[in-house]
Order: structure tokens, then sequence, then C-alpha cells
């Protein structure tokens, strides 16, 4: 190998070992609200590999631990067998809750399907989407609701939802921002009690937990985690950490730490640097 | 100072001519070498644009989760390989000139990694899809320099050749993508139709 190459080489293996010595897990976080409830920080809507995320499962798990997450869901288009076989996974070891779901991808509209254990049937209304979330025990939260989607947003619809993605990626920017609120504002006529979301919808860039949801439930487990969804027991988070919900139960977050960043380590951008440069060599130097 | 793959990519079929001169045997393991590269060069690029960050652990784990990419590549490479009666160099060869073909998908995925993390972390699957005919054109010709000057078809042989290599890796690309997002409905929801 020549010496380009070999340095190349040396330059990737430096940016592995660099990120990998400086990557840091934080503590799950053990909080409580003055009424006691735990504040849990979940993500609802994660792709996975295989399906249409970049991510297994198994990276996933310990990519919501780096994120600070507790608890979240793999959501994959029309299909939950990734989320069925990360499920099984995450009972084999500690670490963040999964939870099985669906982003049931219909035309007009998207659903997430939150602690199911079969595919919703995707080709009829929202509202019937939703009485089927139910009727197989999970909770229905509106996906990305922004303009294009808000006609299959009936009154029937947003009367028995559960949930909607009050912070989603898509709020960084000006109109679609807009549009949520407007969403917001919507829903809430017909439903003041429905749970504010928080949701990354990770796909392949971003970052999981880019959006959260603190959920303030009474048990530490997946069913506590649904319940609390279904009452509407939940507080939406943006990136900035801007929080979406209840003024009392944003109060009580805030009172409880308020929103908590994902860690930043201390080598990130040497590592990736390192590691993209060295394969840049590695294609084009002989 | 530039490597194979970059004058492949400048220059497909005077490159891919000298490189049949050269030869070289090849090896078995020079094949794995080079699908393992690709592997490696994967998994980190989706390490860095999904996380913003990389670690051994994760660029294993992705690596080793999308490495039927390469059994893919591989397999699809022996349908125009095998049957090629006047191939010029040893077989092990003959494949590994042919991964060699796809530069242009290195140099975008470094491209659009480096866009992501600097520019727009969220950016949309419309602008990748679209971006991506560059890349696809490119290997295009890469790949029809490879079956006119190694595998000693004719010009017009090479572009059939070409197009049936190419229209097997993307039918089989379009099934993963068809079972990933649940079927059709999401994709034309994001061409708009």
């Amino acid at each position: 190998m020549s010496l380009a190459r070999t340095l190349s080489a040396a330059l990737v293996v430096a940016g592995l070992l660099a990120g990998t010595w400086s990557e840091s897990i934080p503590d799950p976080a053990a909080r409580r609200s003055p009424a006691g409830e735990w504040i849990l920080a979940a993500d609802f809507h994660v792709h996975a590999f295989p399906g249409d995320g970049g991510l297994p499962p198994w990276a996933l798990r310990h990519e919501a631990a780096r994120a600070g997450l507790d608890v979240f869901t793999i959501s994959n288009h029309n299909r939950v067998s990734t989320a069925r076989l990360a499920r099984w996974m995450s009972q084999q070891s500690p670490g963040p809750i999964v939870i099985v779901g669906q982003e049931v991808t219909a035309r007009g509209f998207h659903v997430i399907a939150a602690g199911i254990e079969e595919r919703v049937n995707w080709r009829t209304s929202a509202a019937d989407v939703i009485r089927a979330v139910h009727a197989l025990g999970g909770v229905a939260i509106a996906a990305h609701p922004v303009r294009r989607f808000w006609p299959a947003w009936d009154a029937e619809a947003l009367a028995i939802v559960d949930g909607y993605e009050r912070a989603h990626p898509v709020i960084e920017k000006e109109n679609t921002r807009a549009e949520l609120a407007s969403f917001d504002a919507r829903i809430r006529e017909i439903r003041p009690h429905v749970a504010p979301i928080g949701s990354s919808d990770f796909h392949w860039t971003g970052s999981i937990g880019w959006c959260r949801t603190y959920v303030l439930t009474r048990e530490r487990t997946h069913a506590g985690v649904i319940e609390a969804v279904r009452a509407g027991r939940t507080v939406a988070a943006d990136r900035q950490g801007r929080l979406y919900g209840d003024p009392a139960l944003v109060s009580a977050v805030e009172a409880a730490g308020g929103f908590i960043a994902p860690p930043i380590e201390r080598y990130r951008w040497l590592s990736i640097g390192l590691v993209w440069f060295g394969l840049l060599g590695m294609v084009a130097l002989a | 100072m530039l490597s194979s793959e970059l004058k492949l990519g400048l220059a497909p079929a005077a490159t891919y001519q000298t490189l049949v001169d050269e030869q070289a045997t090849g090896t078995w393991w020079m094949v794995l070498a080079r699908a393992a590269f690709y592997l490696l060069l994967f998994g980190s690029l989706v390490a860095i644009t999904a996380t913003r960050h990389i670690t051994l652990g994760l660029t294993f784990h992705i690596t080793v989760s999308w490495s039927f990419l390469i059994a893919w590549q591989a397999l699809v490479g022996a349908v125009i390989i095998l049957p090629a009666p006047n191939r010029r160099v040893s077989l092990s060869r003959a494949f590994e000139l042919l991964f060699l073909a796809y530069v242009p998908w290195s140099l975008y995925a470094l491209t659009m990694t480096a866009l992501a993390v600097l520019v727009d972390p969220n950016m949309q699957i419309l602008i990748v899809a679209l971006t991506g005919v560059v890349p696809l054109a490119w290997t295009s010709v890469v790949v029809a320099g490879f079956c006119r000057t190694v595998l000693g078809k004719t010009a017009a042989g090479a572009r059939r050749l070409t197009l049936v290599h190419q229209f097997v890796i993307w039918g089989g690309t379009l099934v993963y993508v068809w079972f990933a997002v649940g079927g059709w409905t999401p994709i034309l929801q994001t061409v708009g139709l």
C-alpha cells in the first residue's frame, strides 16, 4: 500500500478510536414531577433497518440511550416486524424501553400507532385507523400534521386521536412551524387534553431524540407510557428545548430540570473529520 | 497520485485498458478487501449522517447490517461477468475491476454526508433521489467501459450489458425500497402523485 493510502487508513482508524474513546452515555434520568410521576424522555417516531431506517434495532437502542431517551417507538411504514424484533432484543438487556409501533402510511395522512402487536390496515380513513389502533391496545398519534395532511384530519378523527406531533424536525422551518401551531389550535378546540408529542421521525439523518416527548407516567413501564399518552400527560420538546403542552405539565417538567439536551462528545468533530478525510483519501489517492 | 478508481471515473475506457494491460492476476482476497472497504465506507458514512458521531461499535453494526448490499452487487456482477467469453482478465480480477466502477457512488456518499453534517441535517429525500441521477449516470458510463474493455464486448454489446446490469441492480433496489416504505404509497406521495 502506498504512503498516501496508508496515511488515509491511519486517519480512519484514528477517527474511529477517538470517537469510541470520547463516547459518553448519560445515566438514565430518574426524574419525578412534583406529583410524584416519573418523567421519561421518549421518541415515538423512529424508523429502523430492516425498513426505511439506516440503523439496526440493536444500534438504535444504544443511540437512544446516548441521546438520553428512556423510551422509543420503532414505527416503520406499514410494518411491525422490525419493531417486534427490536422489542424482543430489548428484553434481553437493560436500556431504554422499546415500544412496537407502525407509521400507518395512507394517502393523505400518517398516523403513529404505538403499543400495538399487529399491523394496522392503512387503506381506510384516519378515524378508522385510529379505532383499529385502539382495538389493538395502542395509542394513535397524528404524524407531522402539516397543511398537506389537513384534509384527512376531519372532526371525527380529531375527536378520537390520542396525540399529535407538536414538535417534529419540520418545526425548524418557518412555514411548517406555523402549520403545526395552527393544527395545535384546531385540535385543542375539539380535544383540549390531547397529548402533545415531540418526535424525531428519524430515518437516516438528524438524530434520534432530535425532538422528544416528556411522558409523565405512574410506572416506569411500557404500559405506563401508553396509559400516560392516552391520558394526555405529555409535554413535547423541540431541539432548542422549547416545551409545548398543558402549562401545568410544562411547569412540572421545568421544576424537574426541564429539557435536557443530549451530551455532545468532546472529540465529535475531530473524529468525524478524521474518518471523512481518511475515507476520501482512500478513494481518491493511489 | 490519483487512485485507479478516480482515474476510472475520469477516463473509464483508457484506465480500464491500462489496468487490463498490467496483466495483474488478482486474487479473491483482493476482491474481499475491496468489498470490505466499500462496506466500511458505507457503514462509516451512515454512522456520521445518522448520529453525527462515529464509534467502532456503531460502524461495525451498520456495516454488518448492510453487508447484503455488497453481496447483491457481487451477484449482479456475476450475471454479467460469468457469461462473457472474451473476458481479458482472471475471474477474480474482473470482479475487482467491476467494484472499482462504483467510484461515483463513493464520491456521492462522501459529498452527501458532508452536506448532511455541515449544511442541512434534515435533507429532503427528494433532493437525495434527484441528485442521485448524477452518480447513476456516471456509474453507467464506467460500467460500460468495463464491459467494453474488460469483458471484450462490442460498443453496442457493452451498452446492452450495462443496461442489464443497471436494470437488475435498480430492480433489486426498488424491491427493497418497496419493502422498506411499506408499499408504493409513500413513494408516490414523495414525488407528489
